[in-house]
């Protein structure tokens, strides 16, 4: 009986730590960070081209090397003054992500869209939805489809895939 | 009575006053973007010992110019478009740019860092490099104009 039971509970603990994404407490269960931190300065310097994305999203290693990089940042020039870059630079590595998934299984890219978390997070979004549809075109645009993105949120019921519907599995 | 008229009086004054300080205030920080980019089109005048236009400043901002990376033609209007008082969007991910022109918003041209740092970014992403401060003075006349 006993036995039994343990066999039992041995199986709830995935389950409940997975089964609900809704509130993101998938990604808390393997990732050591869970900071959500925001900063002005980091909001004012690099939300102009794309949403200032959340640091947990990418490693340390990996906010470096962009940060290293802003010349050539995925084709585009983003560079800033030495002090302004220095401060954004301690506060992406104190707030990155250092739980495995944080990193990307092709370490070469420097993409969030490439870390195995991201993957495995989008692995059903249906086709058409991201690159060829005109109003989302590319997984950087979390704020297309991510409708409270720019607060933070990443929630499932605060997605909508402009031209398709809710999302709802 | 009397002192109905007084009170009259004395809010009347207060209201008068109180226009007065608003108007003044407002002329100041309207004023705080005219000092601005024109002290800093004073710097490249001297910089560059040339006299700047808005006709040239317009004709620079919509040249092309072909990316070493790619050959694919760059512009200031790639992202900005042409008309500098309708909003842009960054060219690949499409994120609204906020209209330049001052005369629609007022935020722009007042603030020396932000003007410097995407003159650096902007300018060595169409042209490859820096700008020159004559370009630079050509630039900032045009979008004053707009």
């Amino acid at each position: 009986m006993l036995k039994r039971l343990l066999i039992l509970s041995l199986f709830l603990v995935p389950i409940s730590a997975l089964a609900d994404d809704d509130d993101d407490s998938g990604w808390k269960f393997w990732k050591k960070s869970q900071s959500n931190a925001t900063s002005p300065l980091y909001t004012e310097e690099c939300s102009s081209c794309h949403i200032a994305y959340p640091p947990r999203f990418l490693s340390a290693e990996a906010w470096k090397k962009i940060m290293a990089t802003l010349d050539n940042h995925f084709d585009d020039n983003a560079e800033l003054d030495a002090d302004v870059s220095t401060k954004l630079t301690q506060f992406l590595v104190t707030n990155a992500g250092d739980g495995r998934w944080a990193r990307s299984s092709n370490m070469s890219s420097l993409r969030i869209s490439d870390s195995r978390y991201f993957v495995k997070e989008h692995d059903e979004v249906p086709r058409g939805a991201v690159g060829p549809n005109a109003k989302v075109k590319s997984y950087s645009n979390c704020q297309d489809c991510h409708t409270k993105a720019d607060q933070g949120s990443f929630r499932e019921r605060d997605i909508r895939i402009p031209g398709f519907r809710s999302w709802d599995d | 009575m009397a002192k109905n008229l007084h009170m009259n009086k004395v809010r009347n004054m207060r209201q008068f006053s109180a226009s007065c300080i608003t108007t003044f205030l407002f002329s100041i920080s309207f004023n705080a973007q005219a000092v601005l980019v024109d002290d800093m089109i004073a710097e490249y005048a001297q910089e560059s010992g040339k006299t700047f236009s808005a006709e040239k400043g317009k004709t620079l901002w919509n040249e092309t110019h072909s990316s070493k990376k790619d050959g694919k033609l760059r512009s200031c209007n790639s992202c900005h478009t042409k008309d500098l008082t309708a909003s842009g969007k960054h060219k690949k991910t499409g994120k609204k740019i906020d209209p330049l022109a001052p005369s629609v918003n007022n935020e722009r041209l007042t603030d020396r860092k932000k003007i410097n740092k995407w003159f650096k970014r902007n300018c060595k992403w169409t042209y490859g490099r820096k700008c020159t401060a004559e370009e630079k003075g050509h630039f900032l006349t045009y979008i004053k104009s707009q």
